[in-house]
Protein backbone atom coordinates (compact mmCIF):
# COMPACT_ATOMS: atom_id res chain seq x y z
CA UNK A 1 0.00 0.00 0.00
CA UNK A 2 1.41 3.46 -1.06
CA UNK A 3 -1.42 5.11 1.45
CA UNK A 4 1.48 7.82 1.99
CA UNK A 5 3.37 8.62 -1.28
CA UNK A 6 2.40 10.82 -3.98
CA UNK A 7 4.77 9.67 -6.37
CA UNK A 8 6.18 5.73 -6.34
CA UNK A 9 8.65 4.49 -8.86
CA UNK A 10 10.19 1.70 -9.40
CA UNK A 11 12.57 0.04 -11.66
CA UNK A 12 11.76 2.81 -14.12
CA UNK A 13 13.17 2.09 -17.79
CA UNK A 14 13.33 4.50 -20.97
CA UNK A 15 15.21 4.37 -24.16
CA UNK A 16 15.04 6.69 -27.09
CA UNK A 17 16.24 4.23 -29.66
CA UNK A 18 20.28 3.06 -28.55
CA UNK A 19 20.33 6.01 -25.76
CA UNK A 20 18.58 4.74 -22.08
CA UNK A 21 18.00 7.93 -20.67
CA UNK A 22 16.51 6.78 -17.28
CA UNK A 23 18.01 3.17 -16.18
CA UNK A 24 15.86 1.46 -13.11
CA UNK A 25 14.89 4.59 -11.61
CA UNK A 26 13.09 4.01 -8.34
CA UNK A 27 11.63 7.33 -6.54
CA UNK A 28 9.50 7.90 -3.67
CA UNK A 29 8.00 11.33 -2.93
CA UNK A 30 5.91 11.17 0.03
CA UNK A 31 2.36 13.30 0.37
CA UNK A 32 3.17 16.68 1.61
CA UNK A 33 7.05 16.74 0.61
CA UNK A 34 9.22 18.92 -1.64
CA UNK A 35 11.10 16.32 -3.32
CA UNK A 36 14.24 17.65 -5.62
CA UNK A 37 15.11 15.59 -8.17
CA UNK A 38 19.01 16.77 -8.93
CA UNK A 39 21.03 15.94 -11.62
CA UNK A 40 23.60 17.46 -14.42
CA UNK A 41 22.09 18.26 -18.33
CA UNK A 42 21.48 14.23 -19.39
CA UNK A 43 21.17 12.32 -16.36
CA UNK A 44 17.40 11.99 -17.21
CA UNK A 45 15.54 14.51 -15.10
CA UNK A 46 13.34 15.64 -17.71
CA UNK A 47 12.55 12.21 -19.03
CA UNK A 48 11.35 11.23 -15.79
CA UNK A 49 9.29 14.14 -15.73
CA UNK A 50 8.47 13.51 -19.02
CA UNK A 51 7.02 10.17 -18.19
CA UNK A 52 4.79 11.18 -14.71
CA UNK A 53 2.94 13.90 -17.40
CA UNK A 54 2.14 11.16 -19.76
CA UNK A 55 4.59 12.67 -22.61
CA UNK A 56 6.07 9.36 -22.69
CA UNK A 57 5.68 6.01 -21.83
CA UNK A 58 8.41 3.97 -19.87
CA UNK A 59 9.54 1.07 -21.64
CA UNK A 60 9.72 -0.65 -17.92
CA UNK A 61 9.22 -0.45 -14.72
CA UNK A 62 5.99 0.35 -12.29
CA UNK A 63 4.95 4.22 -12.24
CA UNK A 64 1.66 5.03 -9.04
CA UNK A 65 0.96 8.86 -9.29
CA UNK A 66 -1.07 9.15 -6.63
CA UNK A 67 -2.09 5.91 -6.36
CA UNK A 68 -3.19 5.90 -10.66
CA UNK A 69 -0.65 3.56 -12.28
CA UNK A 70 0.71 4.73 -15.24
CA UNK A 71 -0.06 4.84 -17.98
CA UNK A 72 -3.20 3.27 -17.70
CA UNK A 73 -4.87 5.38 -15.39
CA UNK A 74 -2.39 8.72 -16.58
CA UNK A 75 -5.77 11.04 -17.21
CA UNK A 76 -7.32 10.97 -14.26
CA UNK A 77 -3.58 11.33 -12.23
CA UNK A 78 -3.15 14.38 -14.60
CA UNK A 79 -6.40 15.74 -13.20
CA UNK A 80 -5.56 15.76 -9.77
CA UNK A 81 -1.49 17.19 -10.98
CA UNK A 82 -0.08 20.27 -11.64
CA UNK A 83 2.34 20.58 -14.16
CA UNK A 84 5.11 23.77 -14.68
CA UNK A 85 7.02 23.01 -18.18
CA UNK A 86 10.63 23.65 -18.58
CA UNK A 87 9.36 25.63 -21.24
CA UNK A 88 7.48 28.38 -21.54
CA UNK A 89 4.11 27.64 -23.26
CA UNK A 90 1.88 30.59 -22.52
CA UNK A 91 -0.73 31.41 -24.58
CA UNK A 92 0.55 34.70 -25.66
CA UNK A 93 -2.52 36.29 -27.45
CA UNK A 94 -4.45 35.72 -24.03
CA UNK A 95 -4.13 37.81 -21.10
CA UNK A 96 -3.21 36.56 -18.19
CA UNK A 97 -6.78 36.09 -16.96
CA UNK A 98 -7.84 34.28 -20.15
CA UNK A 99 -4.32 31.79 -19.70
CA UNK A 100 -6.34 30.71 -16.25
CA UNK A 101 -9.60 30.62 -17.71
CA UNK A 102 -8.76 28.11 -20.59
CA UNK A 103 -7.07 25.64 -18.11
CA UNK A 104 -10.36 25.89 -15.38
CA UNK A 105 -12.15 24.12 -18.53
CA UNK A 106 -9.85 22.13 -19.10
CA UNK A 107 -9.38 21.11 -15.65
CA UNK A 108 -13.21 21.24 -15.51
CA UNK A 109 -13.19 22.82 -12.56
CA UNK A 110 -17.40 23.85 -11.97
CA UNK A 111 -18.36 26.97 -13.18
CA UNK A 112 -19.47 28.99 -9.97
CA UNK A 113 -15.99 28.11 -8.48
CA UNK A 114 -13.98 29.34 -11.69
CA UNK A 115 -13.69 32.27 -10.60
CA UNK A 116 -12.65 32.19 -7.26
CA UNK A 117 -9.79 29.33 -9.00
CA UNK A 118 -8.59 32.67 -10.78
CA UNK A 119 -8.61 34.85 -8.29
CA UNK A 120 -6.85 32.09 -5.49
CA UNK A 121 -3.98 31.41 -8.47
CA UNK A 122 -3.83 35.34 -9.21
CA UNK A 123 -3.03 36.71 -5.69
CA UNK A 124 -0.73 33.32 -5.38
CA UNK A 125 1.56 34.33 -8.14
CA UNK A 126 1.18 38.09 -6.91
CA UNK A 127 -0.43 38.85 -11.06
CA UNK A 128 -3.56 40.61 -10.00
CA UNK A 129 -3.03 43.55 -10.93
CA UNK A 130 -1.84 42.32 -14.50
CA UNK A 131 -5.09 40.08 -14.94
CA UNK A 132 -5.90 42.13 -18.25
CA UNK A 133 -2.30 42.52 -19.89
CA UNK A 134 -1.25 39.95 -22.72
CA UNK A 135 1.17 37.69 -21.47
CA UNK A 136 3.36 38.87 -24.97
CA UNK A 137 3.33 42.06 -22.77
CA UNK A 138 4.84 40.58 -19.27
CA UNK A 139 8.41 40.75 -17.80
CA UNK A 140 10.14 37.09 -18.12
CA UNK A 141 9.78 36.72 -14.35
CA UNK A 142 6.04 37.62 -14.08
CA UNK A 143 5.26 34.99 -17.36
CA UNK A 144 7.43 32.54 -15.41
CA UNK A 145 4.72 33.18 -12.46
CA UNK A 146 1.95 33.02 -14.26
CA UNK A 147 3.46 29.69 -15.72
CA UNK A 148 2.85 28.37 -11.75
CA UNK A 149 -0.30 30.04 -11.04
CA UNK A 150 -1.06 28.06 -13.98
CA UNK A 151 -0.38 24.83 -12.95
CA UNK A 152 -2.12 25.76 -9.49
CA UNK A 153 -5.44 26.56 -10.78
CA UNK A 154 -7.26 23.27 -10.22
CA UNK A 155 -5.69 22.97 -6.84
CA UNK A 156 -3.60 19.88 -7.25
CA UNK A 157 -2.61 17.62 -4.39
CA UNK A 158 0.76 17.03 -6.23
CA UNK A 159 3.08 19.96 -8.45
CA UNK A 160 5.24 18.89 -11.11
CA UNK A 161 7.82 20.95 -11.39
CA UNK A 162 10.52 20.91 -14.22
CA UNK A 163 13.50 23.30 -13.57
CA UNK A 164 11.26 26.01 -12.49
CA UNK A 165 13.82 28.90 -12.45
CA UNK A 166 16.51 27.52 -15.39
CA UNK A 167 17.68 30.98 -17.00
CA UNK A 168 16.13 33.77 -14.92
CA UNK A 169 18.29 36.13 -13.11
CA UNK A 170 18.21 36.03 -9.37
CA UNK A 171 15.78 38.13 -8.08
CA UNK A 172 13.22 36.26 -10.45
CA UNK A 173 14.70 33.12 -9.00
CA UNK A 174 14.33 34.36 -5.31
CA UNK A 175 10.51 35.60 -6.24
CA UNK A 176 9.80 32.24 -7.38
CA UNK A 177 11.64 30.39 -4.68
CA UNK A 178 9.30 32.50 -2.05
CA UNK A 179 6.47 31.22 -4.29
CA UNK A 180 7.38 27.76 -3.82
CA UNK A 181 8.32 27.91 -0.46
CA UNK A 182 4.79 28.97 -0.03
CA UNK A 183 3.33 26.28 -1.38
CA UNK A 184 5.09 23.87 0.57
CA UNK A 185 4.33 25.25 3.65
CA UNK A 186 0.49 24.86 2.40
CA UNK A 187 0.80 21.02 2.41
CA UNK A 188 1.29 20.81 -1.27
CA UNK A 189 3.62 18.05 -2.31
CA UNK A 190 5.90 18.75 -4.83
CA UNK A 191 8.38 16.88 -7.10
CA UNK A 192 11.00 19.82 -8.80
CA UNK A 193 13.96 18.85 -10.74
CA UNK A 194 16.63 21.08 -11.29
CA UNK A 195 20.15 21.78 -11.36
CA UNK A 196 20.62 24.76 -9.19
CA UNK A 197 22.11 22.83 -6.22
CA UNK A 198 21.04 26.03 -4.17
CA UNK A 199 17.80 25.28 -5.28
CA UNK A 200 17.61 21.70 -4.27
CA UNK A 201 18.92 22.72 -0.75
CA UNK A 202 16.88 25.54 -0.41
CA UNK A 203 13.70 24.11 -1.05
CA UNK A 204 13.58 20.24 -1.01
CA UNK A 205 13.27 17.85 1.83
CA UNK A 206 14.36 15.19 0.47
CA UNK A 207 16.53 15.39 -2.88
CA UNK A 208 17.28 12.49 -5.15
CA UNK A 209 20.68 12.59 -7.05
CA UNK A 210 20.85 11.40 -10.46
CA UNK A 211 23.28 11.05 -12.81
CA UNK A 212 23.42 8.77 -16.58
CA UNK A 213 19.23 8.00 -15.69
CA UNK A 214 20.04 6.30 -12.63
CA UNK A 215 19.58 7.49 -8.42
CA UNK A 216 22.76 7.67 -7.11
CA UNK A 217 21.96 8.92 -3.71
CA UNK A 218 18.72 9.94 -2.52
CA UNK A 219 17.91 11.40 1.29
CA UNK A 220 17.82 14.74 3.56
CA UNK A 221 20.40 17.55 1.49
CA UNK A 222 22.15 17.73 5.17
CA UNK A 223 22.42 13.89 5.69
CA UNK A 224 23.98 13.09 1.88
CA UNK A 225 26.45 15.73 2.99
CA UNK A 226 27.09 14.39 6.00
CA UNK A 227 27.51 11.32 4.50
CA UNK A 228 29.72 11.77 1.49
CA UNK A 229 31.39 14.80 1.96
CA UNK A 230 31.48 15.37 5.71
CA UNK A 231 31.69 18.46 7.81
CA UNK A 232 34.27 20.41 6.67
CA UNK A 233 36.27 20.43 3.45
CA UNK A 234 39.67 22.23 2.43
CA UNK A 235 39.85 23.45 -0.56
CA UNK A 236 43.25 23.86 -1.92
CA UNK A 237 44.36 26.73 -4.53
CA UNK A 238 47.62 26.55 -7.18
CA UNK A 239 48.62 25.30 -10.65
CA UNK A 240 46.99 22.50 -12.45
CA UNK A 241 50.27 20.30 -11.55
CA UNK A 242 50.03 21.41 -7.59
CA UNK A 243 46.33 20.15 -7.95
CA UNK A 244 46.84 16.60 -9.03
CA UNK A 245 49.59 16.28 -6.37
CA UNK A 246 46.97 17.20 -3.98
CA UNK A 247 44.59 14.65 -5.42
CA UNK A 248 47.18 11.61 -5.16
CA UNK A 249 47.99 12.69 -1.72
CA UNK A 250 44.68 12.58 -0.33
CA UNK A 251 43.58 9.67 -2.33
CA UNK A 252 46.25 7.87 -0.41
CA UNK A 253 45.03 8.62 2.45
CA UNK A 254 42.13 7.60 1.71
CA UNK A 255 40.08 11.08 1.20
CA UNK A 256 37.87 11.59 -1.58
CA UNK A 257 38.36 14.99 -3.56
CA UNK A 258 36.60 16.78 -5.86
CA UNK A 259 37.39 19.55 -8.42
CA UNK A 260 35.86 23.08 -7.81
CA UNK A 261 36.94 24.51 -11.52
CA UNK A 262 40.32 26.54 -10.36
CA UNK A 263 41.22 23.95 -6.80
CA UNK A 264 40.34 20.78 -5.25
CA UNK A 265 38.37 20.23 -2.83
CA UNK A 266 39.64 17.20 0.21
CA UNK A 267 36.15 15.94 1.43
CA UNK A 268 34.88 14.61 5.03
CA UNK A 269 38.20 16.33 6.58
CA UNK A 270 36.35 16.59 10.22
CA UNK A 271 38.93 18.09 11.90
CA UNK A 272 41.61 15.88 10.82
CA UNK A 273 45.07 17.53 10.52
CA UNK A 274 48.48 16.24 9.30
CA UNK A 275 48.57 17.75 5.75
CA UNK A 276 50.83 20.29 4.52
CA UNK A 277 48.20 21.86 2.38
CA UNK A 278 47.96 25.17 2.19
CA UNK A 279 43.84 26.14 2.06
CA UNK A 280 40.72 27.08 3.25
CA UNK A 281 38.62 25.10 5.44
CA UNK A 282 35.09 25.65 4.75
CA UNK A 283 31.71 23.80 5.60
CA UNK A 284 30.52 20.85 3.20
CA UNK A 285 27.95 21.74 1.34
CA UNK A 286 25.40 19.72 -1.34
CA UNK A 287 27.38 20.90 -4.07
CA UNK A 288 30.78 18.44 -3.09
CA UNK A 289 28.19 15.70 -3.04
CA UNK A 290 26.57 16.38 -6.01
CA UNK A 291 30.24 16.61 -8.07
CA UNK A 292 31.39 13.98 -6.01
CA UNK A 293 28.26 11.77 -7.15
CA UNK A 294 27.69 12.99 -10.58
CA UNK A 295 31.16 12.98 -11.72
CA UNK A 296 33.20 16.24 -12.64
CA UNK A 297 33.00 15.70 -16.58
CA UNK A 298 29.44 16.14 -18.20
CA UNK A 299 28.79 14.04 -20.88
CA UNK B 1 -4.19 5.38 -2.34
CA UNK B 2 -7.36 7.15 -2.83
CA UNK B 3 -10.70 5.69 -3.23
CA UNK B 4 -11.05 7.23 -6.00
CA UNK B 5 -7.57 5.42 -7.44
CA UNK B 6 -8.62 2.30 -6.24
CA UNK B 7 -12.21 2.18 -8.19
CA UNK B 8 -10.15 2.57 -11.29
CA UNK B 9 -8.04 -0.36 -10.63
CA UNK B 10 -11.15 -2.43 -9.29
CA UNK B 11 -12.72 -3.16 -12.50
CA UNK B 12 -11.40 -2.83 -16.22
CA UNK B 13 -14.79 -2.77 -18.24
CA UNK B 14 -17.09 -1.78 -15.69
CA UNK B 15 -14.84 1.02 -14.76
CA UNK B 16 -14.30 1.98 -18.34
CA UNK B 17 -18.24 2.48 -19.26
CA UNK B 18 -18.51 4.77 -15.50
CA UNK B 19 -15.71 6.84 -16.78
CA UNK B 20 -17.49 7.10 -20.06
CA UNK B 21 -19.78 10.35 -18.98
CA UNK B 22 -16.34 12.08 -17.20
CA UNK B 23 -14.66 11.28 -20.48
CA UNK B 24 -17.20 12.75 -22.62
CA UNK B 25 -17.34 15.69 -20.26
CA UNK B 26 -13.22 16.23 -20.55
CA UNK B 27 -13.68 16.27 -24.57
CA UNK B 28 -16.42 19.00 -24.83
CA UNK B 29 -15.23 21.32 -22.06
CA UNK B 30 -11.48 21.11 -23.56
CA UNK B 31 -13.00 20.85 -26.55
CA UNK B 32 -15.26 24.31 -26.07
CA UNK B 33 -11.92 25.80 -24.05
CA UNK B 34 -10.07 25.66 -27.26
CA UNK B 35 -12.20 26.56 -29.50
CA UNK B 36 -13.10 30.06 -27.02
CA UNK B 37 -8.95 30.26 -26.75
CA UNK B 38 -8.85 30.51 -30.57
CA UNK B 39 -11.40 32.69 -31.15
CA UNK B 40 -10.06 35.43 -28.34
CA UNK B 41 -6.76 34.96 -30.43
CA UNK B 42 -8.75 35.80 -33.91
CA UNK B 43 -9.92 39.00 -32.50
CA UNK B 44 -6.09 40.29 -32.45
CA UNK B 45 -6.00 38.83 -36.02
CA UNK B 46 -8.36 41.00 -38.18
CA UNK B 47 -5.60 41.51 -40.79
CA UNK B 48 -5.19 37.57 -41.18
CA UNK B 49 -8.84 36.56 -41.82
CA UNK B 50 -8.84 40.22 -44.75
CA UNK B 51 -5.33 38.80 -46.41
CA UNK B 52 -6.74 35.32 -46.23
CA UNK B 53 -9.78 36.96 -48.08
CA UNK B 54 -7.92 38.92 -50.76
CA UNK B 55 -7.49 35.12 -52.49
CA UNK B 56 -10.76 33.28 -52.82
CA UNK B 57 -12.16 37.25 -54.00
CA UNK B 58 -9.30 36.92 -56.97
CA UNK B 59 -11.11 33.67 -57.94
CA UNK B 60 -14.36 35.03 -57.76
CA UNK B 61 -13.91 38.72 -58.75
CA UNK B 62 -11.14 38.07 -61.76
CA UNK B 63 -12.02 34.25 -62.76
CA UNK B 64 -15.26 34.59 -61.87
CA UNK B 65 -16.13 37.14 -64.12
CA UNK B 66 -13.97 36.10 -67.27
CA UNK B 67 -15.49 33.39 -67.54
CA UNK B 68 -19.26 34.20 -66.68
CA UNK B 69 -21.26 33.42 -69.34
CA UNK B 70 -19.50 29.97 -69.45
CA UNK B 71 -22.34 27.93 -69.82
CA UNK B 72 -20.65 24.76 -69.46
CA UNK B 73 -18.44 25.51 -66.27
CA UNK B 74 -21.21 27.05 -64.56
CA UNK B 75 -23.57 23.32 -65.14
CA UNK B 76 -26.54 25.67 -66.43
CA UNK B 77 -26.79 27.72 -64.20
CA UNK B 78 -27.00 31.07 -65.25
CA UNK B 79 -24.10 32.65 -63.37
CA UNK B 80 -21.08 31.78 -63.41
CA UNK B 81 -20.08 33.80 -60.77
CA UNK B 82 -22.60 32.38 -58.42
CA UNK B 83 -21.37 28.96 -59.11
CA UNK B 84 -18.16 29.46 -58.56
CA UNK B 85 -19.20 30.86 -55.23
CA UNK B 86 -19.52 28.17 -53.03
CA UNK B 87 -16.37 26.51 -54.55
CA UNK B 88 -14.47 29.47 -53.91
CA UNK B 89 -15.90 29.53 -50.34
CA UNK B 90 -14.68 25.57 -49.74
CA UNK B 91 -11.36 26.27 -51.11
CA UNK B 92 -10.29 29.37 -49.06
CA UNK B 93 -11.58 27.10 -46.22
CA UNK B 94 -9.62 24.25 -47.48
CA UNK B 95 -6.30 26.47 -47.38
CA UNK B 96 -7.03 27.59 -43.38
CA UNK B 97 -7.28 23.91 -42.84
CA UNK B 98 -4.46 22.18 -45.13
CA UNK B 99 -1.83 24.86 -43.65
CA UNK B 100 -2.79 24.74 -40.12
CA UNK B 101 -0.35 21.84 -39.58
CA UNK B 102 2.14 24.27 -40.08
CA UNK B 103 1.01 25.87 -36.71
CA UNK B 104 0.82 23.22 -35.51
CA UNK B 105 4.02 21.96 -36.30
CA UNK B 106 5.61 25.45 -34.91
CA UNK B 107 3.27 24.90 -31.52
CA UNK B 108 5.24 21.23 -31.22
CA UNK B 109 8.85 23.74 -31.62
CA UNK B 110 7.65 25.78 -29.19
CA UNK B 111 6.25 23.70 -26.26
CA UNK B 112 2.55 24.42 -26.68
CA UNK B 113 1.79 21.03 -27.13
CA UNK B 114 3.25 19.33 -24.43
CA UNK B 115 1.25 22.16 -22.27
CA UNK B 116 -1.98 20.39 -23.62
CA UNK B 117 -0.80 16.85 -23.04
CA UNK B 118 -0.11 17.63 -19.78
CA UNK B 119 -3.57 18.41 -18.68
CA UNK B 120 -6.32 15.79 -18.59
CA UNK B 121 -7.85 16.86 -21.68
CA UNK B 122 -8.49 13.57 -24.10
CA UNK B 123 -5.59 13.71 -26.91
CA UNK B 124 -9.16 13.58 -29.39
CA UNK B 125 -9.99 16.57 -27.50
CA UNK B 126 -6.69 18.28 -28.57
CA UNK B 127 -7.81 17.49 -31.81
CA UNK B 128 -11.30 18.40 -31.87
CA UNK B 129 -10.17 21.58 -29.72
CA UNK B 130 -7.56 22.66 -32.62
CA UNK B 131 -10.06 21.23 -35.33
CA UNK B 132 -12.21 23.74 -33.72
CA UNK B 133 -9.93 26.50 -34.24
CA UNK B 134 -9.69 25.87 -38.09
CA UNK B 135 -13.25 25.91 -38.29
CA UNK B 136 -13.27 29.18 -36.64
CA UNK B 137 -11.04 30.79 -38.96
CA UNK B 138 -12.80 29.25 -41.55
CA UNK B 139 -16.46 30.54 -40.60
CA UNK B 140 -14.68 34.10 -40.46
CA UNK B 141 -13.75 34.38 -43.24
CA UNK B 142 -17.16 32.64 -44.78
CA UNK B 143 -19.02 35.76 -43.02
CA UNK B 144 -16.43 37.76 -45.15
CA UNK B 145 -16.96 36.54 -48.20
CA UNK B 146 -21.15 36.27 -47.83
CA UNK B 147 -21.06 39.84 -47.34
CA UNK B 148 -18.78 40.53 -50.20
CA UNK B 149 -21.09 38.81 -52.27
CA UNK B 150 -24.55 39.95 -51.41
CA UNK B 151 -23.03 43.57 -51.79
CA UNK B 152 -21.63 42.51 -55.18
CA UNK B 153 -25.34 41.12 -55.51
CA UNK B 154 -24.10 37.85 -57.00
CA UNK B 155 -27.18 36.07 -57.78
CA UNK B 156 -27.48 33.91 -55.16
CA UNK B 157 -30.36 32.02 -53.77
CA UNK B 158 -30.56 33.69 -50.11
CA UNK B 159 -32.32 31.92 -47.30
CA UNK B 160 -32.05 31.22 -43.52
CA UNK B 161 -31.84 27.69 -43.34
CA UNK B 162 -29.16 27.61 -46.92
CA UNK B 163 -26.91 30.10 -45.57
CA UNK B 164 -27.30 28.26 -41.92
CA UNK B 165 -26.84 24.55 -43.49
CA UNK B 166 -23.58 25.74 -46.10
CA UNK B 167 -21.64 27.47 -43.18
CA UNK B 168 -22.39 23.99 -41.63
CA UNK B 169 -21.63 21.81 -43.62
CA UNK B 170 -18.25 23.58 -45.00
CA UNK B 171 -17.42 24.07 -40.80
CA UNK B 172 -17.60 20.49 -40.78
CA UNK B 173 -15.62 20.30 -44.39
CA UNK B 174 -13.12 22.40 -42.27
CA UNK B 175 -12.79 20.69 -39.33
CA UNK B 176 -11.97 17.15 -41.36
CA UNK B 177 -8.99 18.80 -43.27
CA UNK B 178 -7.68 20.25 -40.48
CA UNK B 179 -7.73 17.20 -39.11
CA UNK B 180 -6.05 15.65 -42.63
CA UNK B 181 -3.46 18.00 -41.91
CA UNK B 182 -2.69 17.22 -38.27
CA UNK B 183 -1.99 13.40 -39.63
CA UNK B 184 0.48 15.27 -42.36
CA UNK B 185 1.70 17.09 -39.49
CA UNK B 186 2.59 14.03 -37.82
CA UNK B 187 3.96 12.37 -40.54
CA UNK B 188 6.16 14.91 -41.53
CA UNK B 189 7.05 16.55 -38.51
CA UNK B 190 9.28 19.93 -40.16
CA UNK B 191 7.56 23.15 -41.02
CA UNK B 192 9.76 22.88 -44.38
CA UNK B 193 8.96 19.36 -45.29
CA UNK B 194 5.39 20.20 -44.50
CA UNK B 195 5.06 23.63 -46.87
CA UNK B 196 6.03 20.67 -49.73
CA UNK B 197 3.16 18.55 -48.36
CA UNK B 198 0.74 21.08 -47.83
CA UNK B 199 1.22 21.99 -51.42
CA UNK B 200 1.24 18.78 -53.04
CA UNK B 201 -2.23 18.00 -50.91
CA UNK B 202 -3.88 20.98 -51.31
CA UNK B 203 -3.90 21.64 -55.58
CA UNK B 204 -4.85 18.28 -56.39
CA UNK B 205 -8.05 18.33 -53.89
CA UNK B 206 -8.57 21.51 -55.15
CA UNK B 207 -8.25 20.58 -59.10
CA UNK B 208 -10.21 16.77 -58.83
CA UNK B 209 -13.53 18.45 -57.28
CA UNK B 210 -16.45 20.20 -58.35
CA UNK B 211 -15.15 23.74 -56.97
CA UNK B 212 -14.15 25.43 -59.99
CA UNK B 213 -16.30 22.97 -62.57
CA UNK B 214 -18.98 20.59 -62.55
CA UNK B 215 -18.39 16.91 -62.24
CA UNK B 216 -20.21 16.40 -65.85
CA UNK B 217 -17.90 18.13 -68.15
CA UNK B 218 -14.70 16.28 -66.18
CA UNK B 219 -13.04 13.50 -68.31
CA UNK B 220 -14.08 9.99 -66.73
CA UNK B 221 -10.69 9.35 -65.02
CA UNK B 222 -10.91 12.98 -63.01
CA UNK B 223 -14.80 12.22 -62.46
CA UNK B 224 -13.65 9.39 -60.40
CA UNK B 225 -11.13 10.99 -58.31
CA UNK B 226 -13.84 13.90 -57.56
CA UNK B 227 -16.26 11.48 -56.26
CA UNK B 228 -13.22 10.58 -53.89
CA UNK B 229 -12.48 13.93 -53.10
CA UNK B 230 -14.30 14.59 -49.55
CA UNK B 231 -14.19 18.73 -51.04
CA UNK B 232 -16.80 17.57 -54.00
CA UNK B 233 -19.34 16.40 -51.32
CA UNK B 234 -18.79 20.00 -49.25
CA UNK B 235 -19.40 21.78 -52.23
CA UNK B 236 -22.09 20.11 -54.08
CA UNK B 237 -24.04 20.61 -50.49
CA UNK B 238 -23.11 24.14 -50.07
CA UNK B 239 -24.22 24.54 -53.97
CA UNK B 240 -27.51 22.62 -53.46
CA UNK B 241 -28.27 24.79 -50.22
CA UNK B 242 -26.85 28.44 -51.72
CA UNK B 243 -28.15 28.45 -55.25
CA UNK B 244 -30.93 25.73 -54.70
CA UNK B 245 -29.49 23.47 -57.59
CA UNK B 246 -31.52 20.56 -58.17
CA UNK B 247 -29.59 17.02 -58.20
CA UNK B 248 -27.71 15.10 -56.18
CA UNK B 249 -28.53 13.82 -52.77
CA UNK B 250 -27.93 16.55 -49.81
CA UNK B 251 -27.62 13.83 -47.34
CA UNK B 252 -25.10 11.97 -48.91
CA UNK B 253 -22.97 15.03 -48.95
CA UNK B 254 -23.52 15.56 -44.88
CA UNK B 255 -23.08 11.87 -44.34
CA UNK B 256 -19.95 11.73 -46.38
CA UNK B 257 -18.22 14.65 -44.32
CA UNK B 258 -19.12 13.65 -41.07
CA UNK B 259 -17.99 10.32 -41.89
CA UNK B 260 -14.63 12.03 -43.13
CA UNK B 261 -14.56 13.94 -39.83
CA UNK B 262 -14.57 11.01 -37.81
CA UNK B 263 -12.33 9.04 -39.77
CA UNK B 264 -9.60 11.72 -39.88
CA UNK B 265 -10.65 13.07 -35.93
CA UNK B 266 -9.58 9.88 -34.87
CA UNK B 267 -6.42 9.04 -36.99
CA UNK B 268 -5.12 11.95 -36.32
CA UNK B 269 -6.11 11.51 -32.64
CA UNK B 270 -3.93 8.31 -32.64
CA UNK B 271 -0.97 9.49 -35.10
CA UNK B 272 -0.47 13.48 -34.10
CA UNK B 273 0.30 13.74 -30.21
CA UNK B 274 2.53 10.64 -29.79
CA UNK B 275 4.16 11.34 -33.23
CA UNK B 276 4.75 14.97 -32.84
CA UNK B 277 6.73 14.79 -29.66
Amino acid sequence: MSGELAIRLRGVVKRYGEITAVDGLDLDVPVGTCVGLLGPNGAGKSTTMRMLTAQAIADDGELEVLGYRLPQDSKQARAECGVVPQLDNLDVSLTVEQNLLVFTHLYRIARHDRQAAIERALELANLADRRGTRVDKLSGGMRRRLLIARALVHQPRLVLMDEPTVGLDPQVRQQLWALIDRLRHEGTTILMSTHYIEEAQRLADTVLIMSHGEGVAGGKPSDLVLEYAGREVLEVYGPPKRLAEVETKAGESGLKTRRTGTSVSILGLDGRNGFDFEGERRQANLEDVFVLLTGEEIG
Amino acid sequence: MSARAADVHAGSVESALRLLPVRAARLRDGTFAMGWAELRKLRHDHLDIFTRSVQPLLWLFVFGTALQHNHALSGGYGDYRAYLAPGVMAQAALFVAIFFGLGVIWERDVGQLQRLLATPLPRLGIVLGKATGAAIRALAQAVVLLVVIAIARISIHWSVQGVVGAVALLLIGTAAFACLSMILASLVKTRERFMGIGQLVVMPLFFASSALYPLAIMPTWLRVVAHANPLSYEVHGMRALLLGLPGGLLWLDFTVMICFLLVTAIVAAKTYPRAIL
